[in-house]
This record gives C-alpha cells, sequence and structure tokens, in this order.
C-alpha cells in the first residue's frame, strides 16, 4: 500500500498507527519521502520503528527537491535521540 | 555542557560523523521547499544536547520562524538547558499558535520569549510554578483568547 502511494498523486496525508511495521514497509516509507510530490502531511504514531528510521527518513526528505512535505506528527518515537549513528 | 554558537556546535557534530534523528528533521524544516508548518514530535529521547542543537538551527532559519504553526515536544527530556534554546527559537516565531509541552522537564521556564500570535499552549506536568512570577509572565504573555493547560 506504501508503495502504491509512490505514484498515487491523489492522497496528501498519510497516517499509521500502533502497528508493527516490517522493515520493507518502512524502507517503503523512505523511499515515499525520497519522490513523493504530494504528500504534505504524515503522521506515524506508535510503530516501534528503528532508531536510523527518523534519520533516514529525514534525509530522504532533504534529498527530494519536489517535496511539499509540511506536517509532521511523529508519537511516541523513543528511538528519536541524540544517540544518533556512527 | 555546550556553550558554543550553533554554527560551529553542527560543524563539530559533521566532523564526528554523528546524525541526529531530530537534527535531521530540523535540517529538513530548515531546507524544505514547501515550508514545514506542523512539526509534532511526541515521546521522543530528545534530550538536551540535541534540543539546543536543533533549536539554535531552527531559529536561524527565517523559513521555519515564519511558517511553522504548530510545535508539540511533549514527553521528552529537554529540560532547561534545551528550553533556553527553544525559548530563542519561539521568541522568533511569527505565526505560531499551538505549543504543546507535555512532560519535558522544565522547572524554570523562560517564558518572555513566547510569540504573541500563540494561542494555545500547553505545559502540564511539569515542575512549574515554584515562582510565583513564572506564573504572571505566562498569562501576560497570552492572548485573552489563549487557552493555557
Amino acid at each position: 500500500m506504501i508503495d502504491a502511494l509512490h505514484y498515487n498523486t491523489w492522497f496528501t496525508h498519510l497516517s499509521i498507527s500502533d502497528i508493527r511495521l516490517p522493515n520493507e514497509a518502512s524502507a517503503s516509507l523512505v523511499a515515499l519521502a525520497r519522490r513523493t510530490r504530494c504528500l504534505s502531511h504524515i503522521e506515524l504514531n506508535n510503530l516501534n520503528l528503528g532508531k536510523d528510521f527518523y534519520c533516514q527518513f529525514a534525509e530522504a526528505a532533504s534529498q527530494n527537491p519536489l517535496s511539499v512535505l509540511s506536517e509532521i506528527v511523529f508519537k511516541s518515537c523513543a528511538s528519536i535521540d541524540d544517540k544518533g549513528k556512527r | 555542557m555546550i556553550k558554543v554558537s550553533a554554527n560551529v556546535m553542527v560543524i563539530e557534530y559533521a566532523l564526528m560523523n554523528v546524525f541526529l534523528a531530530f537534527l535531521s528533521l530540523c535540517t529538513y524544516a530548515t531546507t524544505a521547499r514547501v515550508p514545514l508548518t506542523m512539526l509534532q514530535v511526541v515521546g521522543s529521547s530528545i534530550t538536551k544536547k540535541s534540543g539546543v542543537l536543533s533549536f539554535s538551527l531552527l531559529a536561524k532559519s527565517e523559513k521555519v520562524t515564519k511558517h511553522i504553526r504548530s510545535l508539540d515536544l511533549s514527553n521528552s527530556n529537554i529540560g532547561n538547558e534545551g528550553l533556553a534554546a527553544l525559548a530563542e527559537f519561539l521568541s522568533k516565531c511569527e505565526v505560531l499558535a499551538e505549543l504543546k509541552l507535555h512532560a519535558v522537564g522544565i522547572f524554570d521556564p523562560v517564558w518572555s520569549g513566547l510569540p504573541t500570535s500563540l494561542m494555545h499552549l500547553e505545559a502540564d506536568l511539569n515542575k512549574l510554578g515554584s515562582e510565583r512570577s513564572n506564573n504572571i509572565v505566562i498569562f501576560d504573555n497570552l492572548n485573552r483568547s489563549s487557552t493555557l493547560t
């Protein structure tokens, strides 16, 4: 479903809550941030994502010259910390 | 403790090749083609160190300060050190209407920098009000139509 959003230009909001995303899905979210032209709002709530995900997501969004992402909601994201990765 | 300016800190961290998740988000906010209007990072492990870095970065970006309308950093460990940097950022925000700081470990807040556009402030589960003057400053800075919890 997330992969479909790579090509779909209708939906502008994406909200995912309270599930454990497989690695493929989180990788797909990063890829989505890298290429989306229409997603303006993303909400990820209690997904138990790895600590690298948020870094990768933000970097992917930064690398997307066509990004219109303007509303970011990350909840229960304990892995956003200042330990980072090396 | 970090006392140097944001630029120097960012360079220092770049040299260490450390990528911070929250700082990455803030970097995106400063470089985004479409300005970020809402940033809610709830239940994170943002700490004083990453908070100081990130808020200093945000404060330097007019793209952020002119457009951010909602900021929620609840349930993190920003603390007073991070709050000082946050206050500097907040003082530059022009349209910030909603600020939520539930349980962020602040107890002696610097509220004088709250933007006049702020309509909704939530700062419960902090050890506020140790000095009565702090509360007075809060109310002075909020509009009559504002809500405070």
